[in-house]
């Protein structure tokens, strides 16, 4: 066994440690990867190729459709009556609207439509790859809707693909506010609900007025995410005995374990210009 | 005429990493399974250093490693190393101490698996600065850790029709 140690193949190991140090340390600095870039083109197509084929929809049963369907049916109808008593009709419209009517009713946005070709095993809190990349003007710090709200963000972009942080994740904290009391706060994912879709708003003051099914938007605040985009409607009102604050746990419109296709925002009214290399994190609060 | 059919087995484990780098990231092909999935590659890089030796093994660790951290996108390639570490010596073993076998590998995955899944969890997660990693580890790395586990007899068997299919049956 101590042989090992001299033996020619030993020494090629250190040898190749000591090469995958130097690439990752090269990478770190330069905060470039030359390997990265050329395996993400390799692999991109075959693995858009695949997501395609397997589509990204969950496969249910019908009696689970069906249940679904009769849920979602009273949902609609209880949302209706809620909707009449709206003062804004522009939150109604924030959760509401599809892709075509936001760009219809934000022309200061632009869009880049997007699908997710892969989820790893290894990533963190549902964090995932979409097929467009520098070549469709998509950046760092992009906000990533759907037509049911607020996904994450651009956390690294290349060429032909980039990759995207969920607001299941404690790295994204967004301003956001209650739309009907107006009471603000900071959404930011967090790991005992990030495996439940749901997302925490943080920072809330003590007399808050947020009360369960509230509907919760951005604020804009900051410049990193549009104004209005919907986040999801309050499940419950919360007190952390550890830092003796309160939060309110957020059930997203969107199902962003298993989105499929998105819409990454390049650019909108009130972006802020983020310089690069002093947002490791995104961060608006 | 051994070193063509050498490549040739190169080539066919190449090609099986990057089916299986592909596979892993397919959105919604692998269930979730108590909250955690298969990390497939480890798999794939521990049985093929059961068949061959330590520097094959090794290069095929640091294959499988290089592409598990490129598809998380981190800068710091935990896997990569470990891999390239954790091949090396089970290539070495099983070229000299023990002739490979299920169990043998079964043994082998069950020890190196969790240690391996575990070290990235403090190198990511504790270390990056995440709350709540013990509600983490729980709902999720464990998860990945069996899950893991379970797909490597599969992988043993490819690897060894690859490995011993070569050696033994075309020649």
């Amino acid at each position: 066994m101590k042989d090992i140690f001299k033996t020619k193949n030993f020494k090629i190991l250190i040898a190749t440690l000591i090469i995958i140090i130097m690439c990752i340390g090269v990478s770190s600095v330069f905060d470039t990867s030359i390997i990265s870039s050329a395996v993400g083109y390799i692999t991109t197509g075959m693995q858009r190729v695949s997501a395609t084929v397997i589509g990204g929809e969950n496969k249910k049963s019908y009696a689970e459709l069906e249940a679904e369907n009769q849920q979602l049916k009273k949902e609609v109808a209880s949302l209706r009556t809620r909707l009449a008593d709206y003062e804004d009709v522009k939150e109604e419209n924030a959760r509401l609207w599809k892709y075509y009517e936001l760009k219809e009713e934000n022309s200061g946005y632009d869009f880049v439509p997007a699908s997710v070709i892969r989820r790893d095993s290894g990533e963190m809190f549902y964090s995932f790859t979409i097929d467009r990349g520098t070549g469709d003007d998509i950046s760092v710090n992009d906000p990533v809707v759907t037509e049911n709200g607020l996904v994450g963000y651009i956390s690294e972009v290349n060429a032909n693909y980039s990759k995207v942080i969920t607001i299941l994740s404690p790295d994204l904290s967004a301003g956001a506010k209650d739309v009907k009391s107006k009471d603000t706060g900071v959404i930011t994912g967090d790991a005992d609900y990030s495996d439940k879709n749901l997302v925490t708003m943080k920072k809330l003051a003590e007399n808050n007025k947020i009360k369960t099914g509230d509907q919760i938007s951005t604020t804009g605040i900051g410049g990193m995410y549009p104004e209005n985009i919907s986040v999801g409607k309050v499940k419950e009102v919360k007190y952390n005995h550890f830092d003796t604050t309160l939060y309110a746990v957020i059930e997203p419109y969107e199902d962003i374990k298993n989105v499929s296709d998105v819409v990454v925002v390049t650019s909108f009214d009130g972006q802020g210009v983020i310089e690069e290399g002093t947002a490791p994190k995104n961060t608006e609060d | 005429m051994d070193r063509k059919y050498t490549v040739l087995r190169y080539m066919a484990y190449s090609l099986e990493i990057l089916i299986f780098y592909i596979i892993q990231g397919v959105p919604n092909l692998i269930p979730e399974v108590f909250g955690g999935k298969p990390l497939l590659l480890i798999s794939v890089a521990l049985t093929i250093a059961c068949f061959e030796n330590e520097v094959p093994a090794m290069a095929f660790g640091v294959a499988c490693g290089g592409m598990m951290d490129f598809g998380v996108g981190t800068h710091f390639g935990f896997y990569t190393i470990a891999l390239a570490i954790v091949c090396f010596f089970v290539g070495y073993f099983a070229e000299n101490y023990f002739n490979t076998k299920l169990v043998i590998t079964m043994i082998i995955s069950l020890v190196l698996i969790p240690i391996l899944i575990s070290l990235n969890f403090v190198i990511n997660y504790i270390f990056a600065g995440y709350p709540k990693g013990g509600y983490y580890f729980v709902h999720h790395t464990l998860a990945t850790m069996g899950y893991t586990f379970v797909t490597v007899p599969v992988f043993y068997g490819i690897n060894r029709v690859l490995s011993r299919g070569f050696n033994d049956y075309l020649f």
